[in-house]
């Protein structure tokens, strides 16, 4: 098995992202820079992003996969099931998904602030037409 | 005391020197008509504050010296304000005549003052043109016009609200003052120091028996006791002293203080206003960072109510599928339940059961159904799988696990807290940026100091009261002890003590006629109050139906009708003219005789009322300044009837908002 098809086992950040992250942090919008990067996967899952299996910037380990999902493992969970393709590669899909998802909130931030309701507002509005198609 | 001439320099919208006559030479009534802000209270403002040197804004609190001065002459450089009274006062031997000037100018006076102390205050005295020296003014001024009874002479709308208070539920602890002032100026304090004379009498009296007895025998015990006891009341009184001292001490201080706060009460406005922003700013902060707190906390969780609409989209999914699955799987076991039966039978030309032939047309059906069945399970085959509706079951489920948090509806309430937060110390900002501003040559903390100078005075007032209240009673108990003690040494009935024990029976004896003669001559002086002020309002009122007016032992006054009960509700004309009667009352009963200067008089009173005061006026003092506007007195339907008594009239003209003129009408 490559070292492509095999699964991670920590996840990391490019610098950009972590510089939103640290951002998010020091200005008091999030405890840990896990916190941002959990929502970052779920930001990005949210507004169907697709999981890249290489490329983009390098990336700097961070955290253990362990770490960024939990027990019940919710987010490989997740991963599997909204991108079948990545089954055999969530958390390498977790880690380009962070990528994109901490992106958009940095886009989303005003200044320094950042208002997470808006943020959720615009991703139901982003899965109004998906869930009403249902 | 009449007050001849009034001489004003820069003095509120009069600029430079602006002169009015107000004696009437016989004539008592002297009218001023000028329109709302055209400069009425500012005249009797000068008066007062020439005499007292205070005069007072809109809302009764004292004017800093910056504003009393012309705001055009201020502009051109002249930091300076002055006004002159002529006086003149009966005395047993004719009159005396009074010349009072009372200046404040600034210390530089070619630099702007930005305080009050940057102002001098200048006192002259002319008495029957000898020069007298300022220390004096103040003596003389009490002497002509007590402050303390100024109040029912230089009339105004405050006196009003503060008799309301005095008749109002509660208003005898704030209109304390009114009634001070109303025994002061029927001249209650003059028995009251006859009491306390004799009772300083009385001590030294029973002082020098107690000496004597010294020398009897059968008296000594009781002496020793008394001794003892007026020692140990000496120093209970110097203890006494020693507070009192320190509380006029603290009552200068804290005069100096309000003295200092009053004087800049923009000044102090601006400091306690910047104060209480500062103050919202930093509350604001601080809830904000507890919201912001909060909102870390659940935003930790956010991920899955982000994920909410993915994972609730997929569950439905595949439960579509399941369910489709499900119903597949079903179709295909009915069909291979079918086929076996097909194929138990065989498909032979004779029936199973009853052994008969089947026709060849059914035996041709039974084999094409049994293809298509086949056919059918093929295709199902693929599709109906139990392995993948377990599957799908179970990933449905475990997404389902993935519940939201049910953070967002919170999150987004704190963030709308937030952006409220946010403007709010946006304004607040604003306003602290604008007032630091003004207050930039300022210094708003020395006036926060001053302010928490007054606060500390005050406590330490209130501390040293109610020292001074223990103290006394101790004295009180003291002397009621030597009292007992000295009884008993007269009770021996010493014939060298005699004369001196008849001195003290009879000095007790008037003492205690002074002290019943307080309270007796108080009330007596309040059924003459309500007497007069009963006869004062017949004559104002135009209600035929009320009787009079009660007086209460506060000096609140209430209206009777014909069959004697109290009538409970009242209008602010009414109020007006039960107040009327009460200043008419005590000009007629006062120990003092003064101008009365009325601001705006007439405000709050129908036709009918106004021309029943008109006509009653020229008879409440020597002097009557009436300050009125156009719509408070209809120059000839209200003032023909008192022309004879009117000595002057003036109009006060207002060209701009910085300057007024005063004309003879």
């Amino acid at each position: 098995m490559s070292e492509k098809d095999s699964d991670l086992v920590q996840l990391g950040a490019s610098d950009s992202t972590r510089r939103v992250l640290e951002t998010l942090k020091d200005e008091g919008h999030i405890d840990t820079l896990l916190d941002g990067y959990r929502l970052g996967i779920a930001t990005a899952i949210a507004f169907g992003k697709q999981p890249r299996r290489s490329g983009g910037e390098s990336r700097k380990t961070m955290f253990q996969t362990s770490s960024v999902d939990d027990d019940d493992r919710s987010l490989r969970t997740t991963i599997v099931e909204v991108f079948p393709e990545a089954a055999s590669w969530p958390y390498r899909a977790a880690e380009d998904l962070a990528e994109q998802g901490v992106g958009l909130i940095g886009e989303s931030m005003d200044g320094d602030e950042i208002w997470f309701g808006d943020l959720l507002d615009r991703i139901r509005q982003a899965n109004v037409g998906s869930t009403d198609a249902d | 005391m009449i007050v001849e001439t009034l001489e004003m320099e820069n003095f509120g919208p009069f600029y430079g020197l602006a002169e009015i006559q107000l004696g009437g030479g016989g004539r008592p009534v002297v009218i001023v008509h000028g329109d709302n802000m055209s400069g009425k209270t500012s005249i009797l403002n000068a008066i007062r504050w020439a005499l007292y040197g205070v005069a007072k804004d809109r809302l009764g609190n004292p004017m800093p010296t910056r504003q009393l001065i012309n705001r055009d002459a201020y502009d051109e450089g002249q930091y300076r304000v002055s006004v002159r009274l002529h006086i003149t006062q009966k005395t047993s031997k004719g009159q005396s005549k009074f010349i009072l000037r009372r200046q404040k100018r600034a210390r530089k006076a070619d630099r702007e003052p930005t305080s009050e102390e940057q102002f001098e205050e200048y006192l002259d005295i002319d008495h029957d043109g000898n020069v007298v020296h300022a220390s004096e003014f103040s003596e003389i001024v009490a002497e002509l016009l007590p402050e303390g009874i100024a109040r029912f002479f230089l009339f105004d709308g405050e006196l009003l609200d503060e008799y309301e208070e005095l008749v109002g539920e509660g208003g005898e602890k704030g209109a304390a003052a009114v009634k001070h002032s109303i025994e002061m100026i029927l001249g209650v304090p003059a028995v009251t120091k006859g009491r306390d004379d004799f009772a300083l009498l009385e001590a030294e009296v029973a002082k020098k028996l107690r000496g004597e007895a010294k020398h009897d025998e059968a008296s000594r015990e009781a002496t020793e006791s008394a001794e003892r006891l007026e020692a140990e009341r000496t120093d209970l009184k110097d203890d006494l002293k020693v507070l009192n001292a320190q509380r006029k001490e603290v009552g200068v201080e804290l005069a100096s203080v309000e003295d200092i706060l009053s004087a800049s009460v923009s000044l102090r406005e601006d400091a306690g206003a910047l104060r209480e922003l500062r103050q919202r700013v930093k509350d604001l902060e601080e809830d904000a960072a507890t919201k912001r707190e909060k909102r870390r906390e659940k935003v930790r969780e956010l991920w899955r109510d982000a994920l909410a609409p993915t994972i609730e989209y997929h569950v439905a999914r595949l439960s579509r599928e399941r369910d489709a699955t499900y119903q597949k799987l079903g179709k295909l076991r009915e069909i291979v339940t079918r086929l076996a039966g097909l194929e138990r039978g065989g498909l032979r030309d004779t029936c199973p059961q009853c052994g008969q032939k089947l026709p060849s047309e059914t035996l041709k059906k039974l084999r094409a159904e049994q293809q298509s069945l086949r056919a059918e399970a093929e295709d199902l085959r693929g599709e109906a799988d139990e392995e993948r509706l377990n599957d799908l079951t179970a990933v449905a489920a475990r997404l389902r696990d993935i519940a939201p948090a049910n953070v967002a509806e919170i999150i987004a309430s704190i963030e709308d807290d937030l952006r409220r937060n946010a403007a709010s110390a946006y304004k607040a900002q604003q306003e602290i940026k604008a007032l630091e501003e003004r207050l930039r040559d300022e210094d708003p903390d020395k006036a926060l100091l001053y302010e928490q100078k007054r606060k500390q005075y005050l406590h330490l007032a209130e501390e040293l009261k109610t020292k001074i209240n223990a103290l006394g009673e101790e004295i009180a108990a003291k002397d009621r002890e030597i009292d007992q003690a000295t009884r008993i040494i007269q009770q021996h009935k010493v014939p060298a003590l005699r004369t001196l024990s008849c001195e003290l029976d009879l000095v007790k004896d008037v003492e205690k006629v002074f002290v019943e003669s307080v309270d007796d001559l108080i009330r007596e002086l309040r059924e003459r109050v309500q007497v007069e002020a009963s006869s004062v309002f017949e004559q104002l009122t135009t209600d035929e139906t009320y009787d009079g007016l009660r007086i209460n032992e506060h000096y609140g006054l209430t209206i009777v009708d014909g069959k004697g009960r109290d009538v409970e509700v009242r209008s602010a004309g009414a109020e007006q003219v039960v107040a009327l009667s009460l200043i008419g009352a005590l000009n007629r009963l006062a120990v003092k005789r003064g101008p009365v200067i009325m601001d705006t008089p007439f405000g709050r009173l129908d036709v009918k009322h106004r021309a029943n005061i008109l006509k009653f006026i020229p008879t409440l003092a020597d002097q009557v300044v009436l300050l009125v506007h156009e719509g408070e007195v209809d120059r000839k339907r209200d003032l023909d009837p008192i022309a004879s008594r009117i000595a002057r009239k003036y109009e006060i003209l207002h060209p701009t908002s910085s300057r007024s003129e005063i004309l003879s009408a």
